[in-house]
């Protein structure tokens, strides 16, 4: 095993069981995560980036979503596997996650110092005091001033309370950082200025992080890696110059089709024709064969393996067969 | 490409009348067990109520002492009382006057607190300020005081126990009309009829009321439940219906005189009464949650 | 915090002399002479016409309102029962110990088992377990309390011979009647605690207690029960108003002498001051308790004690 990877999802299907039927939100997920690297999962909303995430973390809502198969290794160890008591003390302190929405992911009636101490109480700090003196001071790297950090998170705005679930988030010194669209829910300006930290302290901190996002600006400022995920799947993946300059799967060269120019900030993805699969009907063929403009006959059939197109750049679509170094 | 549009729109109007139509709203209601399980036993209740005359051999009223104080058996299945009445006769007529208590009860609050509470959320400002400043004194007194003491004020008498029992519970449903009101008051099809110069009345019936009707039904159906526990509670203090007519607290008040001996006096009108509230209660239950899944108690 | 007590006590002020104006109309209005009840049928005409000048219920409505809240703000005097002739205010006094008693061991009764009932249900929703704790909460709710009192009574005083049946004195007395009363309540509560705990279990901070690696039980009590629990005390203050208005009934069942069974007392009885006084106290009682959830309520929420700071 490549003593580079840090984290590795090997075949990973989810699925989530509600009234009306089934939802197919991950379907054969593979990706690996190299220290210290940033992987991009990018896509549009319901493509299954957070349930990614959240099967990494073990936190997938419980009787509703189910494993259907896969492992996610961490360090070589199989997380899907392990004990509660074990994904316990990996969370928050080996792995741990930004959230989408800082107006819901604090709770509303704890002191954000005391939310970050907690974390710290968990896995890092001896005593409260000791955990609380250390929250200071993650709160301060982030740039929350010392007289507020008794506040509550009502008092906060967005971008500081985004900060405060950085602070969080950090405040272990995890190995990998997970975080979901942590910019989408702030202001354009605010977003800048946390990404900026972010960048800042995964440096500081040598994490691995996985950044989920849509937003094509993000990917190109912060990724080395990036996987495309398409109605639960990757459909391409590779580094950041294969996808940037040289995209291949039909969907990229869409999302790519839909920006005119990336020095305008770009809110959200203009999506390509037609609408996102519905997941509760696990389709024949290709997920994206109704929306793609090269589809064959073939696409509706058959479902597309994995081909490499050149080393490092994988693409989940029939038009390679064959051009592939490997087939997977 | 149009061809897609027609249909993603397509999808979406079948998905906008689904939420509309009455066999979705009965279907999820059937999917809950309860509700189901109120409902018929409700239904039930309703036709023994109904049939009471044909259900039941013996006489509700008239007194027959050579039959007193009998315990429960095969001609007097829930026994007789201290006068020698059926007490099975009793408790079935009883249905009778129990649910159209309860019934013209909820209707008079909802007549005049709904009325107050559509008129405060549809005008708002000064109006809204007045009547709900009047609501919070009425609040202020635990309703069943409230009734009692109207009761004393008015006099006993059904009519007036009926009106006690009305007013009192009033501000509930003036608040459920108001919020509901305050809702629909500021979505767009509103803004637009008010746009296209709709007269008010126009809108609020036309437009305001089907649109509160889903938490209108489910506050009556628990508010007769409510009523009914009421009734039976004035009616056990000796405020409510007056003998001989058969009512289930007051059968209760005069069962609980013999509760050492004859605990069967008072037992049966006590389930009547409790069977009654708990299927009306898992019917609004059911109803709530099919009728919108996000409205809360 | 202080500024947000002052401030819920200025509003109490409206809303308390709504009050007396509604409880005081209400009696004004009621048919009968008064003094009729306080001679006797015997009395002659000339004795009751004297009697009311000297009551002065020939005065007019804005008159009397104004002598009874003159006699009420200044004096604490709510005039005489009309049966016994004591000062309202003395057996209003001496009635009230067992009902304020009664109210605070069956509250105590309803949070307590309504918040388990709640939370177990929540924890492993749509279960057999969840099934049937709110079935029970359901019945909780539609049970007539008078007749629970009854069953109760048969079942703990005739019976096993546990518990006395009627009376006021031990606590022995108090449990059978505060259980009557909290029994609704706590089944009310246990819907609300569910409910509420549902909608909190599902928030996206309560994955973020998860994601840090705390322990699932602590995510519920710390993170989910902390939140879940403001909307419950709002619940439990009201449940109060309604323990206050059933315990009118459950008095009755078990002979107890307070506050809710002189009521039913005084109105058969035609006592109307004593009616009077006892609606406003309860009212008064009832309005405090809110104040006092209010209270909690800030204490509970920051965002509400900010609000008000």
């Amino acid at each position: 095993m490549d003593q580079n990877v840090i984290l590795e999802v090997k075949n990973l299907s989810l699925n989530y069981v509600t009234d009306d039927g089934t939802v197919y939100a991950v379907n054969d997920l593979n990706f690996v995560l190299h220290k210290g690297s940033t992987l991009c999962l990018v896509g549009e909303t319901g493509a299954g980036k957070t349930s990614t995430a959240k099967a990494i973390m073990g936190i997938l809502p419980h009787p509703q979503s189910k494993i259907l198969s896969g492992e996610v290794l961490l360090e070589g160890e199989d997380l899907l596997k392990a004990s509660k008591k074990r994904m316990q003390s990996v969370r928050g302190s080996k792995i741990s996650m930004i959230f989408q929405d800082p107006m819901t992911s604090l709770n509303p009636v704890m002191r954000v110092s005391d939310q970050v101490a907690e974390v710290l109480r968990l896995h890092k700090a001896k005593s409260r005091i000791e955990a609380a003196k250390m929250a200071k001071e993650v709160l301060l790297q982030v740039g929350i001033k010392e007289d507020r950090i008794t506040e509550y998170p009502h008092q906060f705005s967005g971008g500081m309370r985004q900060r405060v679930g950085i602070a969080m988030a950090l405040a272990c010194s995890p190995e990998i950082l997970i975080a979901d669209e942590p910019t989408t829910a702030l202001d354009v300006t605010i977003q800048a200025q946390v990404l900026e930290l972010m960048k800042e302290l995964k440096k500081q901190y040598e994490m691995a992080m996985i950044m989920i996002t849509h937003d094509l600006g993000i990917v190109a400022d912060v990724c080395d890696y990036v996987a495309v995920m398409y109605a639960g799947s990757i459909v391409e993946y590779g580094d950041r110059r294969h996808i940037f300059t040289n995209a291949k799967h039909p969907y990229t060269i869409g999302l790519f089709g839909c920006i005119p120019d990336l020095s305008i900030e770009q809110e959200e993805l203009i999506p390509i024709k037609g609408m996102t699969p519905d997941p509760s009907k696990k389709p024949k063929g290709c997920a994206f064969a109704p929306r793609c403009a090269y589809a064959t006959e073939q696409c509706f059939q058959e479902t597309p393996g994995n081909y490499e197109i050149e080393p490092g750049h994988w693409v989940r679509c029939l038009q390679f067969r064959g051009e592939d170094t490997e087939n997977v | 490409m149009q061809e897609q549009v027609k249909q993603v729109a397509a999808q979406e109007t079948v998905i906008y009348k689904k939420r509309r139509q009455l066999p979705d709203i009965w279907h999820r209601f059937c999917k809950n067990k309860r509700a189901v399980c109120g409902l018929v036993i409700m239904i039930l209740i309703v036709l023994a109520g109904i049939f009471a005359p044909v259900i039941c051999q013996y006489d509700p009223i008239q007194q027959n002492l050579r039959e007193a104080y009998q315990t429960p058996s095969l001609a007097h299945w829930f026994g007789t009382d201290s006068i020698g009445r059926d007490l099975f006769t009793r408790v079935v007529y009883g249905i009778r006057t129990s649910l159209l208590c309860g019934i013209i009860a909820v209707t008079i609050s909802l007549v005049i607190g709904g009325t107050l509470g559509a008129i405060a959320g549809y005008y708002g400002g000064k109006v809204d300020n007045v009547i709900m400043r009047f609501m919070d004194i009425l609040l202020a007194i635990p309703s069943l005081l409230l009734a009692i003491s109207m009761v004393a004020a008015l006099g006993g008498g059904m009519i007036n126990m009926l009106f006690a029992i009305g007013f009192s519970s009033m501000p509930t449903y003036c608040r459920t009309l108001r919020g509901e009101i305050l809702k629909i008051r500021k979505t767009d099809f509103v803004e637009a009829a008010k746009a296209a110069g709709a007269k008010d009345s126009w809108i609020i019936i036309k437009h305001i009321i089907p649109n509160c009707l889903a938490p209108i039904i489910v506050r009556v159906t628990m508010g007769v439940a409510s009523a009914i526990l009421f009734c039976a509670s004035l009616s056990f203090i000796g405020l409510g219906i007056a003998p001989p007519t058969p009512e289930w607290g007051q059968m209760l008040s005069f069962g609980r005189d013999f509760i050492r001996t004859y605990p069967h006096m008072s037992t049966f009108p006590g389930l009547a009464i409790m069977v009654t509230v708990f299927s009306l209660n898992m019917m609004g239950d059911g109803l709530r949650d099919a009728l919108d899944p996000k409205m809360k108690t | 915090m202080l500024k947000f007590i002052a401030k819920r006590l200025l509003m109490m002020i409206p809303v308390m002399a709504g009050v007396i104006v509604i409880v005081f109309s209400m009696m004004y209005i009621t048919p009968g002479d008064p003094t009729m009840i306080i001679l006797g049928e015997t009395s002659t005409e000339e004795e009751r016409e004297a009697l009311r000048e000297d009551l002065g219920l020939n005065d007019g409505y804005f008159k009397r309102l104004g002598d009874f809240c003159y006699n009420l703000i200044f004096k604490l005097d709510l005039g005489d029962s009309y049966v016994t002739g004591q000062p309202v205010m003395d057996t209003i006094k001496a009635r009230l110990p067992a009902t304020a008693t009664m109210a605070v061991v069956s509250v105590a009764f309803a949070v307590i088992l309504g918040m388990i009932l709640g939370i177990v249900s929540a924890v492993k929703p749509y279960t057999l377990l969840d099934n049937v704790s709110m079935t029970l909460a359901l019945v909780g709710v539609s049970m007539p309390n008078f007749w629970q009192g009854l069953l109760l009574m048969l079942l703990f005083s005739v019976k096993l011979g546990w518990l006395p049946a009627t009376g006021y004195g031990t606590w022995k007395h108090i449990i059978l009647p505060a259980i009557t009363v909290g029994t609704s309540s706590a089944g009310i509560i246990a819907r609300m605690t569910r409910s509420s705990m549902l909608e909190v279990i599902n928030a996206d901070y309560i994955n973020t207690a998860r994601a840090k690696g705390q322990k699932e039980i602590i995510v519920v009590i710390r993170h989910g029960l902390r939140n879940a629990l403001i909307p419950v005390i709002t619940t439990a203050g009201l449940q109060f108003g309604a323990m206050l208005g059933g315990a009118v009934l459950t008095e009755t069942v078990f002979a107890m002498p307070g506050l809710g069974k002189l009521m039913v007392d005084s109105v058969s009885g035609r006592d109307y001051t004593v009616v009077q006084g006892g609606v406003l106290v309860i009212a008064i009682m009832f309005s405090l308790v809110n104040l006092l959830v209010d209270i909690l309520y800030a204490y509970a929420d920051p965002r509400v004690r900010s609000s008000y700071s």
